[in-house]
């Protein structure tokens, strides 16, 4: 191990150590931060989880039905038919993953903007049905059971569990040679199948796994805040949020969107506490201002950073992918 | 040894087109192992669809065999994992991955490819050293020549048994198609077989064994390359003599 990696190690196990310790130790004294913890951990792993599919070059508006169906599903298991509610939050991201699967395989010759607006519509489709169905509650919507009999802390390290789970996958996926397959697809799909991609087994793949934590995220939430509407769990705003946090943090990468959520969703918090009215105006000022000015967002901030202070040649392992 | 040791890739009335434009008409061609086979015409015949129609990019109608089994039901994936590597027209490159990205790229979904990626590298960039100099930079950094070999490069990290090759000499300057030609005779003396499509007719017969002669969908003429040079129809449509 070189000197590099060991700092990068420590590093990261600093922080591992502060996310899990910080918010449980506020607690004590202020459970409102471990709140807004539990909220920025949701906010980053719909992100997360977006920026994989993303990386195939599929840039959904359907986040919000993922996470709808995961929530839905694990509240009617639990309280209908009476399953735990492990079991319900399992079962939320399989009817999720089953749902991407359908919708990937319908989409598959989408492209662009009108691959987004056909995933909006499966979305809005969703939420005006689950609206209009009195077994789902309709409009009024339906009580959650308690996760963990409603104990926040251990909340908490369920939801960090999670993001964590994902973190790793998204590392993996830009560490293998699933990096090089959503590469190529993203950039061009004919030339990706002639390098021997198999572009539909992935575009699929990618709807899956980001399925599958959306939709696990979806019953996590609904069993936090124990209540679910159709305009609360398939609200647009998941959808965008998720697609928003990416681009300012830095899409295709890892830490683009985790960092991209926090910032986006602890920044938000800021201003709503300190600008009586109208933080909106500011936050969305911000936004576009990152956006039109940070085209990499913050990851690209970082790497040109990084760029500036001289190094040690790089020393990549043979036959190793290099980026992040 | 039989007929079907001998040839590659055989088409036999092979249509193809996009939507109701048909493009190609009834084309025949084969290809035997070991050979350069060249297919010339003018801009709009149809050589790039008929590449296009071979690795299945649009659904071919007709038969397509290679080593003998029909392959015109194949998926695109499928048939580069068979062995045949196709260099798109334009290079194709991918923005912001570097050489070495790309080199790795094309190994790593060939079976037996990925496995022996170190080796082919190595082969690799003895056949274009330029290319190990520039091994960390962003190919959209490169000049036109180093592009054009890059993306030659990257379809033989697959290890093919066949290369198919469209219009690597597009917007070269001369001495850099003198290089690319050279290369690709190089790969071709290694045990590669080559079907290449080209505009620069001259050239491109001058090197192959074989080629045909694209006009409108459909194949006018074919033979040895000394033989079409000399064909007075080549002559008047294609050299300007």
């Amino acid at each position: 191990m070189t000197g590099r990696a060991l700092v990068r190690g420590g590093l990261l196990l600093a922080v591992l150590a502060a996310v899990v310790v910080l918010p449980l130790w506020v607690n004590r004294t202020q459970p409102y931060y471990l709140q807004l913890s539990i909220n920025v951990l949701i906010f980053a792993t719909l992100a997360l989880s977006w920026d994989i599919l993303a990386r195939t070059g599929q840039l959904s508006l359907a986040h919000a039905a993922f996470y709808g169906l995961g929530a839905y599903t694990s509240v009617l298991l639990t309280t209908r038919a009476g399953l735990p509610i492990v079991a319900g939050m399992a079962a939320g991201a399989v009817v999720a993953v089953v749902a991407a699967v359908l919708l990937g395989v319908l989409t598959l010759r989408l492209r662009g903007i009108y691959f987004a607006i056909a995933t909006l519509a499966f979305s809005e489709t969703l939420r005006v049905i689950t609206n209009q169905v009195r077994f789902t509650g309709a409009a009024t919507g339906l009580v959650a059971p308690p996760l963990l009999g409603g104990h926040r802390p251990s909340q908490y390290l369920v939801i960090l569990t999670i993001l964590l789970a994902l973190t790793l996958v998204s590392w993996w996926v830009n560490r293998s040679r699933w990096h090089f397959a959503f590469t190529a697809i993203r950039a061009n799909e004919e030339v990706a199948a002639v390098m021997g991609v198999d572009v539909v087994r992935f575009k699929v793949l990618a709807f899956a796994i980001s399925a599958l934590f959306a939709g696990i995220t979806g019953a996590f939430y609904a069993h936090v805040f124990l209540f679910i509407s159709p305009l609360e769990a398939y609200s647009l705003a998941v959808s965008v949020g998720a697609l928003v946090a990416p681009i300012f943090g830095g899409l295709y990468t890892t830490a683009g969107p985790l960092v991209g959520a926090v910032v986006l969703r602890a920044g938000e918090e800021v201003l709503r506490s300190t600008v009586q009215r109208g933080y909106p105006i500011i936050y969305g000022f911000l936004l576009a201002a990152v956006i039109l000015y940070m085209p990499g967002g913050l990851a690209g901030v970082w790497a040109s950073l990084a760029a500036r202070i001289p190094r040690p040649a790089r020393r990549g392992a043979r036959g190793e992918p290099a980026g992040s | 040894m039989g007929p079907t040791d001998r040839v590659l890739l055989r088409v036999e009335r092979l249509r193809a087109g996009y939507g109701r434009v048909q493009v190609l008409w009834d084309v025949d061609l084969h290809v035997d192992r070991g050979e350069i086979v060249c297919l010339v015409g003018a801009n709009g015949a149809g050589k790039t669809t008929l590449l296009r129609a071979i690795t299945g990019v649009i659904p071919p109608r007709g038969a397509v065999a290679f080593e003998g089994s029909r392959i015109d039901a194949r998926g695109t994936a499928a048939i580069a994992r068979l062995g045949i590597a196709h260099v798109p027209e334009g290079r194709q490159l991918f923005p912001g991955m570097t050489v070495r990205e790309h080199l790795e790229l094309g190994a790593a979904f060939v079976p037996g490819a990925w496995d022996h990626r170190g080796e082919t590298l190595e082969r690799v960039y003895t056949l274009f050293p330029r290319l190990r100099e520039r091994e960390r930079q962003a190919a959209g950094t490169m000049s036109g020549g180093e592009q054009q070999m890059l993306a030659v490069a990257r379809s033989l990290m697959a290890r093919p048994k066949m290369l198919l090759v469209d219009e690597p000499s597009l917007g070269l300057a001369p001495v850099l198609v003198q290089a690319v030609f050279a290369a690709l005779r190089e790969i071709n003396r290694q045990g590669v077989t080559i079907l290449l499509v080209e505009q620069n007719v001259r050239q491109t017969l001058l090197m192959a064994q074989r080629g045909y002669v694209l006009e409108n969908g459909r194949i006018v003429l074919e033979g040895p390359g000394p033989a079409l040079l000399a064909n007075d129809h080549v002559k008047a449509a294609y050299l300007g003599l």
